[in-house]
Order: C-alpha cells, then structure tokens, then sequence
C-alpha cells in the first residue's frame, strides 16, 4: 500500500511461543524457505548491539519470546543446522530455559511491564524520526495519525503517546515564534478542529441510524445498499425542496397574495389529474409572473430567480452525482482492477459480512457461501465441457428472439402512451388514463423482464442483471422520451410549458399511490396467501426497486423545471417510501438466499441515475436553447428561455463581438470538435492503462520466477554444504531492522553472505554433481563459488 | 449519551479521539454498548476487563464464526479477555472511518489461526470451516478450493499467503470496506 515507514513489528505481542521443542525439529526445505523468501517482517533490534556475536542465541531467543517477534525463523535454523554440535544445543537449551522463564513471568502477569518495555521500543524508533518528533501541530498531527494506524493494543499507544508527548516537550527548545508562523499553526489547528466537529455533526446528524443498522444486522449490506441509495436520494431532493421552495414558490406567493385574485373553484378531482382549479398555483410553471417583484427596497426579479436558482440545482445535483459516482467507480472498478480476478479468495475473505447481527441470517449467510463455493467449484470444474453447435444456435436465437420481443413491448408501451396523450389533448379522454397506465406499465413490466431473462439462457447472473437494469431503464426513459416529445411537437396549448408539468405531476402521484400503497397491498396479499400453504420466504428485489426510485427521480428531474413545488412532494413521498419498505422488509421479507455484490451494483445504480440525469440536462439544454416559449410564465417577455442571460443579464445586442463568439462557440460543429477530443483523451487514457495492466503481468510473472530462483538455490545450499552453512548474524543485523522494511538481509544471504567451513565444502564439491536441468542462471551460483 | 460522561477524564477522552477513528461522542457510546454487556462490573470500573463469553455477547460478535479469533486478537492478554480499551480498539478497527490497510491487518491477524505469520493450508482449511458453519464440503472440494485460492493470489509460489499477499487480494476487493465493518 503506502509506504510508510513501520515503526512496529507486523506481529502483535505473543501470539507465537515456541519453546525448546521447536528449536530442534529437523529442518526441512520449507524451513529454509522460509527463512529467506517469506517472513515480511524483520527483527527488531535488540538493545545492545555489541551482545551479537555467534554466542548470543539464548539473547536473541528470549528477546523473541518477550516481543513476540517472527524473526525466529533465521536463528531458529541456525539452531537446527547446528544440533548435531553440542554447543550449539547447549545455547538451545539455555535459549529454551530462558524462554521458559520468560514466559512464567508472563503468566503470574507482569504484563504491564512488557507493555512497558514494547512501549520503548516503539519510542525509541519513532524518536529517530526528525520529522515526527517536531513541536509543532503539524508534527503532531503526524504523530497522532501514525499512532492511530499502527494496528497494537489502544493501552499500548496511549502509553507510547504519553511518552513520546513528554520526550518532544523535553527535547524542543522554545524559540519564540515567528508571526508567519504562529498564523500558520492557528489555522492549522483551527482547520483540524473544524474537521473534527464537521465528524461529530455527521455522526449526530445521521438520518435513521438504527434503523440501518436493524436492516444490516438482519439483511446483509445488500439490501442496505437500497436503503442507503434511498437515504441519499431522499437527502438531495430535499435539500432541493428547501432551495426551490424559498427562492421561488415563497417569493411568488408573496407576490400573489399582494396583486393576485382569490382562489376558487376546487374540486377533489383536481388532486388526481392535477389540472382544473389546481392549473393556475404555484404548483406549475404558468404561475410565476415575469415581472419583477419590489419589496422596497428591494427589487426580486422573478425570471431572474426562477432561472438561476434551476440551473444552480441542477448543477449542483450533477456535481454531487458526479462526485459520487467517480468516488465509487474508483473504489470499485478501478482500484480492484475490474474487481473480477481473485474470485475465490474473495470469496473466503471477503465472504462474511461482518454486520450481520442475528442467528438466522448468519446461518443463511454461512449457506450462501456454502452454495456459491460449490457453484463456483463445478464452474471451474466442467468449464472444458464445450456446448454442441444446436445448443449454442439454440440459445443465440432464442435470446435475438427475446431481445426482439422486448424492443417491440418497448416501442408498444411507447405508441400506447402517445396514443393516449393525443386523445386526452384531441378528445377530453381524462388525462387520469394516461397516468394509470403507465404506472401499470412500469410497475409490471420490470417483473416481466426479471422472470423472462431466466429463460434466455445466459450464465451468470451479473449478465442477467444487466440486462434486466438496461431493459428498464430504456422502458423508464423511453416513457419520459414519449411525454417530453409529445408536449414540445404539440406546442399550439396556450401554455405546454405547464401541460408537460401537469403530465408529470400525474405521473409522479401515480406512483406515489403504487409505491406507497398499492404494491405495500400486494406484497402483504401475497405474503398472506403464501404462508397459508408453506413456508413463505419473501425476497426483497433490489435491482428492481432501486430502479423504481431512479424512474421517479428522473421524472422529478425533467418535471422540476416546470413544476418547482414537485421538489416538496418528491421528498415526501421518498420519505413515506422508507418508512413503508422498512417496515415491509423487517416483517416480511427473509434474508437474500445469494449474496449480492453490494459495492459494484451501487456503482452501476448510481452510474444509471447519473446517465438519466445528463439526458435530462441535454433535454432541458435543448428545451432552453431551441424551443420558442408560450405566452405564460417567468420567461414570457423572451423568445427562447437562454436570452434572459444573453439579453437580460449580459445586455448584448445581436451582432456584438461577444454574441459572435458565443455563436461560435455553441455551434454543434465546435461541440463535436470538444467532444472528438475529450474522446481521443479518454483513447488514451485507456490505452495507457492497458499498458499498465500488462506490464503489472510481467512483474507477477518475474516475482514468481525469482522465488523460484531462490528456492532452487537455497536447495543447492543446503545440498552442497549438507546443512553446514550459516549465517553471518553481524550482516544481517547490521541494517537497521525497523527502517528497512524489505526483506534486504535475507536477500543478500542468499547471495553470498553464506559462511562454510571450507575444507568440509572442497571434500563435498568434488563428490558432488550440481543438477542442471533447471533454467536458471548456474553460472552466477558457481562464481560465488570460486569468489569464497 | 450523558450518563457515561462522568466516567472518564477529559484528558481520556481526547486521548481516546487521537488514537481511534472515533470521536467522543463515539467512545462514549461505545462504552455504553460495553457497559450495557456487564452493567454492574463496567459502572464499578470503567475500564473492567470482561471475560470473553461476555464480551462475545455483543449480537455482531455472538453470530460470527471469527467472534473468538476476533476477541483473541484484540485482548491485550491474548486470552479473549477484553478490557474497554480493547473493545474500543476493536470498535475502531471495524468502523467506517477505519483505512483499509488497517483492516487488512487485523483480518489477516484473524485468519492466521496457527499464528505463523503466514495464512497456510491449514489456516485456510479452517477459514472455510467456520465460513460454511454446519454444511461441510468434502476432502476433496476443499483441497480444489484451496488450490484455487493459493493459484489466484500465491504470488510467489511457496504454498502459503504472506501479508502481502494477503494484502494484494483485500486492495484488490470491492466489498471489504463494506463488509469487514461493524456498526457501533
């Protein structure tokens, strides 16, 4: 990861004893290897350095057993190579006894003390650091963050941390700050602070806290990955809700109430279709007026607010959106590669998920696991069994067949909706149809295509997935493409502006009614039907009701400019749709019986609102720029909606210098232009990570063929010198231990800081052949040879 | 969350703030969950050291098939036995705000059954184990499992995962981070 520098050994304290039994098990190869390829970690430096001669074992091993330390493994070997030679076992033995000792200690519980001394040891190397031990914020805060990463006990780092705090206040000499810097330092604490108390606000300010972590303990993070995507929805639009709701509908109400006429003539019907006494408030677009409003002495230009106050909405939900979806597509696409390789060893680590709080889910948990194993075993397992020529010629046609069958449900559902638009505009159908029916639609047609995609033969499940999300989203976008186009080619209403803002109100109520009443009804229907005969297992769909939630937030996201009070009623109606499905899913569902990749589908989700949200821009872009206005609303006094910038706020004239080149600039062949060179940027971008990818293979390859390389000749070693080989412990210690993190010593033992007793190494030479069917390099072994 | 205050120093509490992920309000809550496991011990002292069975109380803990490795690793005798600096620390380690090398540390800890630094056959054998609880795979689905796991992410041969290895595989994980997490 980061290469900081580790001021801690990898290990925490005793978890491995070994006594003297250990210390004369036969050596194997395995041991050997380990002694040079494996251990990441290194010894710690013992105290005094003069004790490391040849005679200091039973030092080093008692040092081991107090830190708990892995470098066992090098002079745990040279103990062993040594066995047959009596002194040898005798320091083993004394080795053993101390280590006996030490650890009786440790039973009758000194432990504080070897806190204590740990606590040093750590001091002592951070100490070392300049940059650490400063006595300045700056430094530490890097203390502070250093200590908080390092993975030892919390009694263990506030020891350290009291120690350190007093070593820094001895040490600093207390110049007399600068101005500068005494400026420099109050911000900087200022700025930690802030950041501290921004953390303490998110954690008070946490919507539904228990709840989420009820349906985590019950449910697993996938089905909290809709809850958690709802949540956020639910915070942007009503933070919308607030802006439009204080900038636009209070202002105008203001306004009415002082110059306009009284409200009459309500009926109830008029909640449903949104039309009637409800066309002329503020609930649409044709309500605002495209004056000014004074409040002395003030002046409020409506259009003014109006159009800002929806741009900066809009691009502020892009930028959040954006943000997001870069954050999480970086977390789970590009640092993980892709995140497919390593199936099954993500699987077992990454398998359990830790937030599970209940017996039964951890046992449906433990058999999802089980079942994906085994399925991932016979994957693996049958994967040469090559399908028959019919068997592929028979699914590839069945699919082309069922794509066919999908896109012309798709253009009927959309014929249907013009179909009934145009007779509710021509012949007083009641709009209520239009809503009615495509709610149905979208409430249908989703379980539609998750039911047929079992029968189209794909394999994985990710396949199947996809395309059922890319089926509805076209389905969902579709719809809205039929509304929008419907309004813009029929623009002879004498205000289509709040037309397309009634269309969509209806739609949007529709499924409020769907979503927080009807389909409730039916899951509790069908819940009770169920259990009458068996054991009902009810199964929350998230893919289906996240792109639910995302269908209705690109309606709210194309109706928002023509109806600024949606914004209030969308956030309602997320609000009442978290408290109905939480309390469905806590009483009827049951945990999922698959485990759901949680992270990349939220990727895909969010990735899917983003998309719906820019062709809502591009469409309102459009709207803005291309389509002459009607006679009603805040822009009435312009042709197009844009010229409130270019005539009402920058004042130009057509033909000025400026207006010339903001032509040029927005004609589509300078667009494409821009667009053509984004994507060769992104060509390149691509290329170059594939470049990357590749060399990334080569170095895995290479670190696989140097450990073969160190094995082979550590097992030429051994061979040759028939276990009489040793280690110089000088070379080895000699760096320091902590600093350097690589294993650089046992690297450098393998080449050459091996000692043999010479006239015992010429006997075995010349008896012995060297085997040479390997491919490595032999000629750089047998130089080291005749060197010593 | 008041009622905890009294228990600890100001001093405590910041030095709590500086060396978890948590913040104060945090530490305090979490020492209400840990009182709430033994009432009567933690509000006689606050810093009481609870034996394991206790602790393993705690619903994330009782129902996960690592809770004993997990308390093991985390209790400062080694023993299981947790005191509330211990449960802290483990709280910190399983929050949100947690850094994934950290967390890569501590799961690699928790695997590591035989405590040899290294996640070897044996380690994973029992791993698998506790993962699939009561349903067992067979000798032979389990050797292939472990074949195909060391094949994946043994970078360099030698039949066992070290740290690094380990540690290239959880970078390389999506749902890490949204899983080796406990909400306080």
């Amino acid at each position: 990861m980061d290469n900081k520098p580790v001021y801690y050994q990898r290990t925490p304290l005793w978890t491995v004893t070994f006594g003297a039994d250990d210390l004369h098990r036969a050596p194997s190869t395995k041991g050997l290897r380990s002694a040079f390829v494996e251990r990441n970690s290194v010894p710690i430096a013992s105290g005094n350095d003069e004790n490391l001669d040849d005679n200091c074992f039973e030092n080093i091993n008692v040092e081991n057993e107090i830190y708990g330390n892995r470098v066992y493994s090098i002079h745990r070997n040279q103990l062993r190579s040594q066995r047959n030679d009596i002194d040898g076992a005798i320091e083993a033995r004394v080795g053993g006894i101390k280590a006996r000792a030490v650890r009786r200690n440790k039973q009758t519980g000194n432990m504080m003390e070897s806190i204590e001394n740990h606590a040093e040891l750590i001091v002592a190397k951070m100490e070392r650091d300049s940059e650490l031990m400063e006595d300045s914020p700056t430094s530490e805060e890097l203390r502070k963050e250093t200590l908080r990463d390092m993975p030892q006990c919390l009694t263990l780092k506030r020891c350290v941390k009291e120690k350190l705090s007093k070593s820094v206040s001895q040490k600093s000499k207390r110049k007399p700050l600068g101005c500068w810097k005494m400026f420099k330092y109050r911000m900087s604490i200022t700025k930690s602070k802030f950041k501290l108390s921004m953390k303490n606000l998110a954690y008070m300010l946490e919507l539904w806290y228990g709840t989420m972590k009820r349906i985590e303990g019950n449910f697993g993070s996938g089905v909290a990955s809709f809850f958690k995507f709802l949540r956020w929805m639910f915070i942007l639009d009503a933070f919308i809700a607030l802006v439009t709701f204080s900038f636009i509908v209070v202002p105008q109400i203001v306004f009415h109430s002082r110059n306009g006429t009284l409200f009459e003539g309500f009926q109830a019907m008029d909640i449903l279709t949104g039309e009637g006494y409800l066309t002329n408030t503020f609930l649409y677009y044709g309500f605002y007026t495209n004056q000014s409003i004074s409040y002395t002495p003030l002046v409020y230009s409506m259009p003014d607010a109006y159009f800002f106050t929806m741009i900066c909405l809009y691009l502020f939900s892009f930028a959040s959106l954006s943000i997001s979806v870069a954050i999480d597509y970086r977390r789970s696409f590009i640092e993980t590669e892709g995140g497919l390789q390593n199936i099954f060893a993500n699987k077992v680590f990454c398998g359990w998920d830790y937030n599970i709080a209940t017996e039964s889910t951890a046992r449906l948990k433990s058999r999802a696991i089980y079942n994906e194993l085994k399925e991932l075993l016979n994957e693996v397992m049958y994967e040469s069994e090559k399908e028959t020529f019919i068997v592929v010629f028979w699914t590839r046609t069945m699919q082309l067949m069922m794509h066919l069958m999908v896109s012309i449900t798709l253009a009927a559902s959309g014929y249907l909706m013009w179909f009934l638009m145009d007779k509710s505009a021509k012949e007083n159908w009641s709009p209520i149809y239009t809503a009615l029916v495509v709610n149905v639609i979208m409430a249908v047609m989703p379980i539609v295509f998750s039911f047929i995609i079992n029968y189209e033969g794909y394999k994985k499940p990710k396949t199947k997935l996809m395309f059922t999300l890319v089926r509805t989203f076209i389905l969902g976008f579709g719809i809205i493409g039929v509304l929008v186009s419907f309004w813009l080619k029929n623009p002879d209403a004498d205000c289509w502006e709040t037309s397309l803002g009634q269309e969509i109100y209806r739609l949007i109520l529709f499924d409020f009614i769907f979503s927080v009443i009807v389909s409730p009804l039916l899951d509790l229907v069908s819940y009770c039907i169920c259990s009458l005969f068996t054991d009902c297992n009810l199964h929350f769909d998230i893919a289906r009701h996240t792109m639910q939630i995302i269908y209705n937030q690109t309606l709210f996201w194309v109706g928002l400019f023509f109806s600024p009070f949606l914004a209030v009623m969308v956030s309602i109606k997320l609000f009442l749709i978290w408290y109905v499905r939480k309390t469905l899913v806590l009483k009827l569902c049951s945990p999922p019986s698959r485990s759901w990749r949680a992270a990349q589908t939220t990727t895909w989700f969010l990735m899917i609102s983003f998309l719906s949200l820019l062709l809502v821009m591009a469409l309102l872009g459009y709207i803005i720029t291309s389509t002459p206005t009607s006679t009603c609303g805040p822009f009435s006094n312009y042709e197009y909606i844009y010229e409130i910038v270019t005539l009402g706020l920058l004042q130009l004239r057509k033909g000025n210098q400026v207006w010339q080149i903001l032509l040029f600039v927005t004609k589509p062949g300078f667009i494409a232009l821009v667009l053509i060179a984004l994507c060769a940027r992104v060509y390149y971008m691509r290329a170059k990570a594939q470049a990357q990818r590749g060399i990334v293979a080569i170095y895995r390859e290479m670190l696989k063929w140097e450990s073969r390389d160190k094995e082979f000749l550590l097992d030429n070693i051994s061979f040759l010198t028939r276990g009489q080989w040793q280690y110089k412990v000088q070379e080895g210690r000699e760096l320091d231990p902590i600093t350097s993190q690589q294993g650089v010593p046992r690297l450098r033992g393998v080449q050459g800081d091996f000692i043999r007793d010479p006239s015992r190494f010429s006997g075995a030479s010349s008896s012995v052949e060297l085997p040479l069917d390997s491919d490595i390099d032999m000629q750089h072994f047998s130089g080291h040879e005749k060197n010593t | 969350m008041g009622q905890g205050k009294s228990q600890f120093t100001e001093e405590e509490l910041q030095d709590y703030q500086d060396l978890t992920y948590f913040t104060k309000k945090e530490v305090l809550y979490a020492h209400q969950k840990f009182k709430s496991l033994a009432p009567e011990k933690v509000g006689h002292n606050k810093n009481a050291k609870l034996p394991m069975t206790k602790i393993l109380q705690y619903p994330e803990l009782s129902v996960n098939p690592f809770g004993e490795r997990i308390c093991k690793i985390f209790s400062s005798s080694q023993d299981g036995d947790c005191t509330f600096e211990d449960f802290l620390d483990m709280m910190s380690v399983f929050s949100q705000s947690a850094p994934k090398s950290v967390k890569a540390e501590h799961a690699f800890r928790i695997f590591d059954f035989d405590g040899d630094d290294m996640l070897g056959v044996s380690d994973l054998k029992q791993v698998i184990s506790k993962l699939t609880g009561e349903n067992k795979l067979s000798d032979s689905e389990l050797n292939w499992l472990i074949q195909n796991i060391l094949e994946e992410a043994d970078l360099d041969d030698d039949g066992a995962l070290s740290f690094a290895e380990f540690e290239h595989i959880i970078d390389r994980s999506s749902d890490f981070l949204s899983t080796f997490r406990i909400r306080l």
